[in-house]
């Protein structure tokens, strides 16, 4: 938790919450831990105010408490939770992703903005509070969040802080082990916490089961799909409808893991291209029912198939065109003959490994005839074992597919240094996984690399990945490596140096610490640097937000008027042109700066959640 | 195989395990031509005729031990050759070398004998030192401690044998700010100049820049396919069929990507891009494979070109601009760093 992160927060509920949220917020920040009277003495604010106060800060578990029932009298505390809060920076972000990803399910974005609002609402309770046609669209729209786990359960654990709920878990472990003679008291406590550990595990996995929050519908399901007995349309899912007693509020924990596949999305597209890129959205979209969280996911692997792939591909997507074999012309332009040998070698070096490196369909991609058989021979073995009803020419197509979806996720695979898929077997037609850490890694190199660039400029850059690479090394052979002159690069790792980016270590070379005679090793340590990073974007963040604050400060006239209900209903005849101008401007340096706000999130996003 | 050492009597520090590079001469006036005549002259006739056999028989700079010398002119007597011998030295036109625990001789030319003939005998110490040093050159301080000499007297060797260019001062790339000396007639080896990069002993950045550019160019055009490769999967008639509406829906997602397959195996290796910076004509200088190497290192550290098949091919990143101008997407960052305070 940084002092950015808090500052934000505590902006962030002045402005939406009020001042006194902020304030009990700042209290519970700066001092930790605190009960109910605790919270007034040291904010200065009567209690049942803060009580007041309190109510949505819990509702949306910015303030989560713990009751004690060992502790007699005072028995409440609260904690402040940054990272809920913080996630309140992302509900833009989150509403206009709903409306991209499910434009047909009306009453989506309402429940988005719904929870915002609350925090967490009980799903009887928000179709009660509707007309009984509305209640069917909120029904249907609740059903598919609940689907896409963008929307999860509460329980009622979940108000409570993580180590509070640790501790309870732990202790009640601790007295269930007996105490004996033999086991010493350590030993004891260490079996406890192995116990406590695994059960948290489970307790913070309590909502990545499928049917979360969803109970199987009772007849006719509203979604249109007929659930006819024993019968069911082939794409949509077991129908399950919202169980109305649960508790629901929004899931960020997913939402992370959409944008993570957007940002990979992107890259893709920039690295190898578009098609390349619709590809691989198809292949985390296959991924995403098993991805509940960016980081400790679940301990298996996730795989999938090419067929799996193939079959929610769009079928306008055409695969094939985008690959390309080089032309005779160009290749007789270049001196052949070495070429030749090289193409020959490489062969051969293909056909003796073939047995571990198949996939890479069609080992001669020069010669398009032979290519096209072994589409064929490939097709018919296809065809034997998956069977599609369409007809048999549309299945040589389908087939080709395959082959051309293949050569896509080899492309996304081959690249040694930012591998997107893994192959990991030839079930289905090629079986593939992406090894997220090793990805998240390389791709949170780029961006920070990318950043340096920007700030510091492509030679400081430079040398920057050359001291990832070397570890340690000193300023001369650094100049070396770089072909810079030495006296040129000082100044640039000076400034990397400033930045938190690089650090230096000396080594003496003898007893006396003269300068002389000491190595001056430059090393970038990448979790601090990132860190360093995450917190100069959290501070820009901050001072973003603050501005678009002091801009509506600066015109309390206008900005008052336009709170008046009738004001807000009829905003275009009840204020003066005058007024209307000034309501432009600050608009529009709001949406500058909260567009800025979005895009610093992701990197936010990409160094710290992902 | 001994070393060979030289003696101290020769005053020669060479080690004839070297490859000796003789100097040819430097600029002679007729008097000197006259001078070396003048050298031999004083030589009595069968000292004459040992050195002439000394350095006709043999290639020059041989080594001879001294039972060679006695085949040689045929004396057997060791006092007579050893006069004999010595008459050479004495007029520089024989070295003496120790070869393990044997004496051998060496014969120099006449040109380089009149050479040290004509200076002083300080003067003569500093030039065989520098003469020692070969294409690595010497430090006058190192002469300094070698000769034994005050630094005045070697300051003035060092002047006088500069004017008559005998040595040249040349600037080492390894330690700027020493004064080292060697041959006039010689090329310094590449540790002084420090190899193709460095021009009058500094780095050339524009010409590393220019053949990065070049070299980043080439790859950039090897990497991805242009207009006239064919596609490997020619669109099928069945496709062109599809409806009016759908057709328009396809060219909305495609897009223009135009890859080569990942097995695609024609990336250029160094080996290839050495040839092709070589036969293109852009420089004159002589690049080695490991200097190409270099470069492509800069490049990948640029994030410009990635290696590919561990290391042995390379391939450009898509992307990528020779002269990092911030593209579209750069300047939409910038902001980031424009507003407010950050770092």
């Amino acid at each position: 938790m940084s002092q950015y992160e808090k500052e934000f927060v505590i902006l962030l509920l002045r402005d939406i919450y009020g001042d006194i949220a902020a304030t009990v917020v700042d209290t519970l920040l700066k001092y930790g831990r605190l009960t109910l009277q605790l919270i007034s003495r040291y904010s200065k604010v009567p209690t049942s105010t803060i009580q007041r106060a309190l109510v949505p800060l819990v509702q949306n578990r910015f303030v989560l408490y713990w009751v004690d029932n060992n502790a007699g009298g005072e028995n409440t505390t609260y904690v402040a939770s940054t990272r809920n809060m913080y996630n309140m920076v992302r509900s833009g972000a989150f509403v206009s992703y709903v409306l991209d990803r499910f434009p047909d399910a009306a009453g989506a974005p309402d429940i988005i903005k719904n929870l915002l609002l609350y925090g967490h609402i009980r799903a009887s309770d928000y179709l009660a509070a509707q007309s009984t046609s509305q209640a069917v669209v909120s029904r249907n729209a609740l059903t598919l969040l609940l689907q896409h786990k963008l929307l999860t359960t509460l329980k009622r654990h979940e108000f409570n802080h993580e180590s509070d709920l640790y501790m309870r878990i732990f202790k009640r472990r601790l007295a269930a082990i007996p105490r004996s003679k033999t086991v010493s008291e350590a030993k004891r406590e260490v079996q406890a916490h192995a116990e406590a550990r695994e059960e948290f595990q489970v307790l913070k996995r309590i909502h990545d089961d499928i049917n979360d929050g969803l109970v199987a519908a009772a007849n006719t399901t509203s979604n249109g799909t007929y659930g006819n007995k024993g019968y069911l349309v082939s794409e949509s899912l077991p129908s399950k409808t919202v169980d109305e007693s649960a508790v629901l509020a929004l899931n960020y924990d997913k939402f992370a893991v959409l944008m993570r596949a957007q940002i990979l999305v992107q890259l893709v597209s920039k690295r190898i291209g578009n098609v390349t890129a619709a590809v691989y959205r198809q292949v985390l979209d296959c991924m995403e029912p098993k991805l509940f969280r960016c980081v400790d996911n679940s301990d298996k692997a996730i795989n999938v198939t090419s067929l799996e792939i193939l079959r929610r591909l769009d079928a306008d997507i055409e695969l094939g065109s985008a690959l390309v074999a080089r032309s005779s012309r160009k290749r007789s332009r270049s001196s052949s003959s070495r070429i030749s040998k090289r193409q020959k070698r490489n062969h051969d070096r293909e056909g003796s490994v073939s047995g571990s490196d198949d996939s890479m369909p069609g080992s001669d991609n020069f010669d398009i005839d032979s290519n096209r058989n072994g589409d064929d021979k490939r097709g018919d073995r296809d065809n034997s074992e998956h069977d599609d009803d369409d007809s048999a020419d549309d299945t040589v197509v389908t087939n080709s597919r395959v082959e051309h979806l293949n050569f896509h996720l080899a492309l996304l695979s081959c690249n040694q240094n930012l591998p997107f898929l893994k192959k990991v077997g030839n079930k289905g037609g090629g079986e593939w996984t992406i090894d997220f850490g090793t990805l998240t890694a390389r791709v949170r190199e780029l961006e920070y690399d990318s950043l340096i660039t920007q700030k510091e400029g492509p030679i400081a850059c430079r040398l920057l990945r050359i001291i990832r690479e070397k570890g340690r090394i000193d300023e001369k052979q650094l100049a070396q490596i770089a072909l810079l002159p030495p006296k040129d690069i000082r100044s640039h790792l000076t400034a990397l140096h400033e930045i938190g980016c690089l650090d230096l270590q000396e080594v003496p070379r003898g007893t006396d610490r003269a300068p002389s005679r000491t190595y001056y090793f430059w090393y970038h340590k990448p979790m601090g640097a990132y860190a360093l990073m995450t917190q100069a974007v959290l501070k820009t963040i901050v001072r973003c937000y603050a501005r678009v604050v002091e801009e509506r400060g600066r015109r309390p006239g206008v900005m008052s008027k336009l709170l008046r209900e009738d004001v807000r209903r009829d905003e275009a005849n009840m204020l003066t042109p005058a007024e209307k101008e000034e309501v432009r401007r600050v608009r529009g340096v709001e949406e500058r700066f909260i567009a800025h706000m979005m895009k610093l999130d992701r990197l936010v996003l990409i160094f710290r959640d992902m | 195989m001994p070393s060979v050492k030289a003696s101290k009597a020769s005053g020669s520090a060479r080690a004839a395990s070297q490859p000796y590079t003789m100097p040819p001469s430097p600029p002679v006036s007729s008097a000197s031509s006259s001078g070396s005549m003048h050298l031999l002259e004083n030589l009595s006739r069968p000292a004459q005729t040992l050195y002439n056999k000394m350095m006709s028989s043999m290639p020059e700079g041989h080594i001879y031990t001294q039972a060679d010398l006695t085949d040689l002119v045929g004396i057997s007597d060791p006092l007579k050759l050893m006069a004999l011998i010595q008459e050479n030295m004495n007029m520089g036109l024989v070295k003496m070398l120790r070869q393990g625990d044997d004496l051998c001789y060496q014969a120099t030319k006449k040109e380089d004998a009149e050479k040290i003939q004509s200076m002083t005998k300080d003067e003569a110490m500093v030039y065989s030192y520098i003469e020692a040093s070969g294409t690595e050159g010497i430090w006058t301080k190192t002469i300094k401690a070698k000769t034994n000499l005050h630094q005045s007297v070697v300051q003035r060797c060092l002047k006088s044998l500069e004017s008559k260019r005998y040595i040249k001062n040349i600037k080492s790339v390894k330690y700027p700010t020493r004064k080292i000396y060697m041959l006039a007639s010689l090329q310094p080896s590449i540790d002084v100049t420090g190899g193709p990069w460095f021009t009058d002993s500094e780095l050339d950045t524009e010409f590393i820049s220019s053949l990065l550019s070049i070299v980043f160019r080439y790859l950039m055009s090897e990497s991805f396919p242009s207009e006239d490769d064919k596609p490997i999967f020619p669109t099928t008639s069945k496709k062109k069929n599809r409806n009016s509406t759908k057709n328009k829906r396809r060219e909305e997602i495609v897009y223009g990507q135009l890859s080569y397959p990942a097995n695609y195996n024609a990336y250029p290796s160094i080996a290839q891009i050495h040839e092709f910076v070589q036969t293109s004509g852009i420089t004159t200088v002589d690049l080695a494979q490991s200097d190409i190497k270099a470069l492509l290192d800069v490049l990948v550290y640029d994030g410009k070109i990635e290696t590919i098949d561990h290391g042995m091919t390379y391939k450009a990143i898509l992307g990528a601009t020779v002269d990092d101008q911030p593209s579209a997407e750069a300047s939409e960052f910038d902001s980031i760093w424009s507003y407010g305070p950050f770092l």
